[in-house]
Formats: structure tokens, sequence, C-alpha cells
């Protein structure tokens, strides 16, 4: 008696365990969206930017400084190659790296409760924004250089 | 305690893993334009410099962990494109593809023909 007892309790915890990690996967996606917005202030205005993957494609862009760019969040984390440029001037390259979105940390912190279960649930639970990029975004996120005139970068 | 007994040993493997993984990476790197670039890396933070430190696209380079370079390209015809490299930029770009080697293609930009160039012209 006191054996089935367990098993059942066993089994309706592991039931709740994955109802948990389900009813939270792609909470990051919901809240902050698979896209974001990079802020540019790059000098002088009119500088353009873009953002490329590194096996060379371009991702978004170009975006004209002063203004905003919409850039698909980093899926898997997937780091970036950023472009800033204006005819007569030094161009300026980012690699990028990814931090944890708005979305992501809300949620977060609720898998490292101990009652709530291992941490096999927060990685089933990560996989959905992780895959759409809803988990992360680009760092920086902001461009604020100034552009050197075309001289001070003869080769 | 039992929970702490599950935990435990999923960070210690998670520790190891993480060891493991601090292994030099080798990046291929190149433009997407005809021409080739010539690139020179510098070590400006870390122990051990990338191997080579200069070489002519399409090359592999090899990068340290905890490791900063800066990578500057030139091409005849285009500005020279300078950035900061770090191993953990590379060890995304491999975690993100699932490749062992990753593969940085860099767009140079081209420079403006000469204004007023009458070479050539009798």
């Amino acid at each position: 008696m006191i054996e089935s007892c367990c098993i059942v309790r066993r089994a309706l915890s592991g039931w709740v365990a994955c109802l948990f990690a389900l009813s939270i996967s792609g909470c990051g996606t919901l809240i902050s969206g698979t896209h974001e917005r990079v802020h540019l202030s790059l000098s002088p205005p009119g500088t353009q930017l873009e953002v490329y993957h590194w096996t060379g494609e371009k991702l978004a862009g170009p975006g004209t400084s002063p203004g905003e760019l919409q850039v698909h969040r980093p899926v898997w984390n997937e780091p970036y190659l950023v472009r800033a440029f204006k005819d007569g001037h030094c161009p300026q390259y980012w690699l990028t790296s990814s931090r944890p979105s708005g979305g992501a940390w809300t949620y977060l912190w609720m898998l490292f409760i101990p009652a709530l279960g291992p941490l096999a649930i927060a990685a089933t639970a990560s996989l959905v924004d992780a895959s759409t990029g809803g988990c992360c975004a680009m760092s920086p996120d902001r461009y604020d250089a100034s552009l050197q005139a075309d001289n001070a970068c003869m080769p | 305690m039992h929970a702490i007994g599950r935990v435990l040993p999923a960070l210690t493997l998670l520790v190891l893993f993480q060891a493991g993984c601090m292994k030099p990476i080798h990046l291929d790197i190149s433009v997407p334009q005809a021409e080739q670039a010539t690139v020179d890396l510098h070590l400006i933070k870390g122990d051990a410099a990338p191997k080579p430190e200069r070489c002519g696209t399409p090359c592999t380079i090899e990068i340290a962990p905890k490791t900063t370079s800066q990578v500057t390209l030139r091409a005849t015809g285009y500005y020279p494109a300078v950035f900061e490299l770090k191993y953990q930029n590379v060890l995304e770009f491999t975690g993100a593809k699932g490749k062992k080697t990753a593969t940085l293609v860099v767009p140079m930009q081209k420079r403006p023909e000469p204004a007023g160039d009458t070479s050539g012209v009798p």
C-alpha cells in the first residue's frame, strides 16, 4: 500500500514538472518577441548600420542614424557582425554577443525554486526560447560611436 | 537533501563540461569580395596569441581560451576592417551552429573611386 502510494506520488510530481515545463516554455518569446530594436545614435548623422551573420548573409539593415533598426533576436545565442559606414568616413565593425532578454529573466528565477524540480525543467523550458531567439538579446544593442574621416584610415 | 543530491552532480558535470570546452577554437576568416585581404591579429587580452598572427584570406586562425584580439583586414581598394574578436564570441558561434570550426565572412567597404582621375586619357 505504501509502495503504491509512493509510485502515485512520483508519477504525479513527474506530471506536475512536465506541465510546468510546458506551461512556461516560450515565455521569453511571448514577452520579448522574436525581434528587437537596436538604437542608432552614430555620428555623423546619416551613418548607416548593417547586421550580418558570420557566414556573410545580411540579417538586417541598412538602418540610418539617428534612429532604430529591427533585428531578429539571436537564435541559439548566435553572435552577429555589425558594420557602420558612411561615404568619406572609416567604417566601424563590432562582433556581438548574447544576453538574456527581459522576457527570459521574468521566468528564469522560477526555475531555481527547489520545490519546482530539477534543473532539467529549466533546460526543457528554455529550448523553445533558444530556438526562436526569444531568450536572448544582442549585446551591444545601442550604437553611439563616431566614425572618423576618410584620411584617418589610410592603409 | 534529495534535491541537493541531484543538483550537485549536475553542477559538477557542468563545471567539468565547461573545463573541457576551454580549448583553442579554429576560425575560418574570409572576405566575400574576390580580392584577397591581409589579416593581422594583435593580442590585447590573455596569454596566448592567435596563430598565425598574419595571413591572407581565406585562412584559418587558432584562437586560445580567455583571449581577446584586435583583427585588422586590409585589401587594395577597400577601407580597413578593424574589430575586437573574443574567444567567447567564437565559442558562441560554434555552439549556435553545432560546428567545431567557426566561420567569419567580413564584408569590407569599398573606397570611392578617385574623382577626376584622368590617367590613361590622352
